[in-house]
């Protein structure tokens, strides 16, 4: 279990990590190259076995770094990430992603700000933690590091036709993912239009810390019994993908996708909890007073329709692009994301973006429930799953490289906000935060080569 | 059910014979930036980003999960 203290980067310090771990990605790079073109710099056997690998198949990759920061001692999160491509003879190509995702930082838990101290215990069930007063709760007990790899074959079947096999595996100390995908795209003989349709199995299992928390129990106190079941979780996942694109004319593609998804099995967040509050006229009403697990549908069927547009102009190229998003639970969003990207000179561009996104709630969102109601059989106070709506300006700087590679830089502020005073807040709710607000800095770095 | 209709129609669309163009017309629809999915390790960035904090997921690609962040 992870009980280090918390570490606190600050922005400047991320950055910097960052531009060190690209410049050593991008030294490592060089020194390679060098070597292929200076085979006698490495001699003898090792300069044989690297010049047998590289005529093995033609090479080409990239290598990324996400920083994701949250103000006020939220989730940081470090990704490095790198994708290496093999093509061989008759475009058939073998492509192999690893990414590395390390999570700190502390996150809401589901409970409702109060006007008194709040203690919760911690998922093991040995320890606790207490948020002050107005404060909103946050959960800082968990440090993660996920492992990601992905593999995936590709090759012609016709002279219009591709398909393509992958596999993905993903694992955290309480998560372990591991799916299946396949897709074909049939192009047109004059290749102005391509469809394509995937499909994809995912099986997941989850093994919480402490144990599977019974849904809608209470949460004990720390070193008591607390309500678990004892056993690991799993879940399943179906999606099905058709798509489309489609060249309008010499400066204009349009892309069209829809989703499908469907998972059953275990859905919930162990971790989140939902606020039981006094609802009783009274010098308490509407303070906390216990606390119980979240309990969601085991069930989820989800729709989504993407549509993107790529359009040349004489001073940029404009990328937009639109996503509804809707699913069985009464969820449903709207995203609309562009960006234009300026050539500032030959080898140096730039693309400002924007990214507006807008969702209603599911239908069995509540923010806390009164201790006179009856328990809902589903019910999540997750602010992931409410109403809210998310803005992210961004900027792209892109140094293009020789050989149609290129470094990128982007920078993004997301900043998410959600109903702070709902109609239903009642006593000591009533003037504080009931939606605390998402603000997270995120960089990316990428370079292919 | 609209969203079906509604992607039905827009492969119809792709019938229309005055869509696209000739094997020498495509010097702009070559460049990177014209191009969908060339940009695979940032989209895949972002889609991890915003399913994390958000409730929606997939749209481009798979709506993928994998891990214990949504």
């Amino acid at each position: 279990m992870q009980l280090r203290p918390k570490s606190k980067r600050k922005i400047g310090s991320l950055l910097a990590r960052a531009s060190l771990a690209l410049i050593c990605a991008t030294t490592n790079v060089a020194k390679a190259q060098d070597t292929i073109v200076n085979p006698g710099a490495k001699s003898g056997y090792f300069s044989g076995k690297y010049a047998e690998l590289k005529s093995w198949a033609k090479w080409s990759g990239e290598v990324g770094f996400l920083g994701y920061s949250e103000t006020e001692g939220r989730v940081q999160a470090l990704e490095p990430a790198v994708t290496i491509n093999a093509e061989f003879e008759n475009e058939k190509v073998w492509s192999t992603k690893l990414v590395l995702d390390s999570l700190t930082g502390a996150s809401p838990n589901g409970a409702l700000v109060s006007g008194q101290p709040q203690t919760f215990t911690t998922p093991s069930g040995k320890s606790n933690y207490t948020t002050k007063a107005g404060d909103i709760p946050l959960d800082d007990t968990f440090k993660d590091t996920r492992v990601n790899v992905s593999t995936s074959w590709s090759q012609p079947l016709s002279r219009t036709l591709k398909g393509s096999v992958g596999l993905n595996f993903s694992t955290e100390y309480d998560y372990v993912s591991l799916g299946l995908n396949t897709s074909l795209t049939k192009e047109s003989d004059d290749k102005n239009t391509s469809y394509t349709a995937g499909l994809a199995y995912t099986n997941d299992k989850i093994s919480a810390v402490g144990g599977t928390p019974i849904p809608l129990a209470a949460m004990a106190p720390s070193g008591s019994t607390q309500a678990r079941d004892g056993s690991d979780e799993t879940k399943s996942t179906y999606d099905l993908l058709l798509g489309m694109s489609q060249v309008i004319n010499r400066s204009w593609i349009v892309q069209a996708n829809l989703s499908l998804g469907y998972s059953t099995g275990y859905l919930n967040d162990p971790y989140k909890i939902v606020t039981i509050f006094d609802d009783a006229a009274g010098p308490t009403l509407g303070d906390a007073q216990s606390y119980i697990f979240e309990n969601r549908p085991d069930k989820r069927f989800k729709q989504s329709l993407y549509l993107a547009s790529k359009n040349n102009f004489k001073l940029g190229i404009l990328t937009t692009s639109y996503r509804f998003f809707t699913d069985d639970w009464g969820l449903s969003s709207h995203t609309v994301e562009s960006s234009f990207n300026y050539a500032l000179s030959k080898k140096w561009h730039i693309e400002p973006g924007l990214r507006v996104y807008k969702q209603s709630a599911v239908d069995f969102y509540d923010f806390a429930i009164g201790n006179s109601e009856a328990l809902p059989k589903e019910v999540t106070a997750d602010n992931r799953l409410g109403d809210m709506m998310a803005i992210t300006p961004s900027i792209k700087f892109i140094r293009k490289l020789q050989n149609e590679k290129e470094m990128s830089l982007i920078l993004r502020y997301y900043s998410q906000t959600g109903d702070s005073s709902p109609s239903e807040a009642i006593g000591s709710q009533k003037g504080k935060d009931l939606f605390p607000k998402v603000d997270a800095f995120i960089v990316h770095l990428n370079y292919s080569f | 059910m609209r969203i079906i209709f509604l992607m039905l129609s827009l492969m119809l669309l792709a019938s229309c014979s005055s869509l696209g163009v000739k094997p020498w017309e495509r010097d702009i629809l070559s460049k990177k930036e014209m191009q969908f999915g060339t940009n695979a390790l940032e989209e895949g960035f972002d889609d991890h980003t915003y399913f994390s904090k958000e409730g929606s997921s997939g749209g481009r690609g798979f709506s993928s999960g994998g891990c214990g962040c949504n």
